[in-house]
């Protein structure tokens, strides 16, 4: 089983070294991608992947690749600072591009019309989104975030899951979020 | 006479959300307000400046914002235009009125509620006013076209757009009545054959572009 985190954090932090010590003990595949590292241009809403290049940006980034590893991954944390109670837009700008994971048909899932998800038309698997508090972070935005992600959760076909945490500043403390974010929602 | 700035928070410069503040703005300025439209997109692609929106918002009563749907949210061409703004002085936004229209495809409130909750948050963090969101489904039933050369849904919009005109010119927030003007409530049941027939008429669409679905997603 695929579990892939998708870092959206500025700058240097403790959650990559945390990471490789996690994966080093741990029997699944596990993968670890620092967006800022990459190269994803912003969605423009074109319509080139539903009529040009289906299924495809038609932009020449890093995209392809990372979102191929989004569409196989059973469970996919991403973590964001939490803004104006949802994602960084260093995140938004790969969650934006989930739309080429989604079939243009529809479904109903929960009560409501969806796109279903490309791989099976339900997919078993996870959406964590880990939210970054800090000492600004206000009480509507925590609530938002949550919304956010559980709506998101809906949106992919998947089960999402809000995870709050307060600093990723030292590597144990890191590594406690990351074991928490593999594991929630589901076996290990 | 108000100074409004409506600003464009969709992705391109003649899709659905320029087109609503178009029309918001020809109702304004019927009332006889000064207003002015500008595009969030082109703050990213370097064709206005961070100086000049900031000025465009300090000289302003009253802002709205309107903003397509991506993945339940904002676009992150917008996230990122409203992260540079928060690192903008509070006194440029303070007491200032906001209000913000939300979009997109499907037709339940929740799907894009949470635009509505990024605006609102924005105002709290810069201790402005907030006059609520409508939030609009169904929208690519528009096709960009002026709501009144369209269909039922332009209709019920443009009514909606004209209550929440009267009342955010008042310094009122968007009521519940005026967001029930244009919640489309489809019952449980029939969202079955819909799914059915949107499908169908999704394939037979790619199909007139030479798209054959079958042949990319294998789970048809």
């Amino acid at each position: 089983m695929l579990n892939i985190i998708m870092d959206g954090t500025k700058g240097e932090n403790s959650l990559e070294a945390a990471f490789k010590e996690i994966a080093s003990e741990c029997k699944e595949e596990l993968a670890y991608f620092k967006l800022e590292d990459f190269h994803i241009t912003p969605c423009r809403n074109c319509g080139g992947c539903s009529y040009k290049t289906p299924g495809r940006c038609v932009f020449k980034d890093d995209t392809p690749q990372l979102i191929e590893v989004v569409r196989q991954a059973r469970r996919c944390v991403w973590i964001t600072p939490i803004t104006l109670g949802g994602y960084n837009s260093i995140t938004k700008r790969l969650v934006d591009k989930m739309v080429l994971i989604g079939v243009p048909t529809m479904i109903v899932y929960k009560g409501r019309l969806q796109h279903p998800n490309s791989i099976k038309e339900v997919s078993d698997g996870t959406y964590i989104g880990v939210g970054i508090v800090n000492k600004d972070t206000t009480e509507k935005e925590k609530e938002s975030f949550k919304f956010l992600i559980k709506e998101n959760g809906l949106i992919t076909c998947t089960t999402g899951y809000p995870l709050l945490v307060e600093g990723i500043e030292d590597k144990e403390k890191a590594k406690k979020v990351l074991l928490e974010a593999l594991t929630i929602g589901g076996e290990k | 006479m108000k100074k409004i700035l409506l600003l464009n928070g969709g992705t391109r410069k003649t899709g659905s959300s320029s087109m609503f503040l178009t029309e918001l703005k020809q109702i304004m300025e019927g009332k006889k307000h000064q207003v002015n439209i500008l595009h969030v997109i082109d703050e990213l692609d370097g064709k206005l400046t961070l100086e000049a929106l900031v000025e465009a918002i300090e000289e302003s009563d009253l802002i709205g914002i309107s903003c397509s749907c991506f993945v339940n949210t904002l676009a992150s061409p917008t996230i990122e235009c409203l992260e540079k703004l928060l690192e903008v002085e509070e006194g440029v936004f303070k007491n200032k009125q906001i209000f913000v229209i939300a979009h997109g495809g499907m037709p339940y409130l929740d799907v894009h509620e949470h635009i509505v909750k990024v605006i609102d948050c924005f105002a709290e963090k810069k201790k402005m006013i907030f006059l609520g969101g409508l939030i609009c489904g169904l929208t690519p039933l528009i096709n960009g076209k002026p709501l009144d050369e369209g269909n039922f849904v332009s209709k019920r919009i443009k009514k909606a757009f004209m209550q929440l005109s009267e009342e955010v010119l008042s310094g009122k927030s968007i009521s519940k009545a005026t967001q029930k003007q244009i919640f489309f409530k489809i019952p449980y049941l029939a969202q079955y054959p819909l799914a059915t027939f949107l499908t169908h008429t999704c394939i037979k669409d790619r199909l007139a572009h030479g798209i054959n679905l079958k042949d990319i997603y294998k789970n048809i």
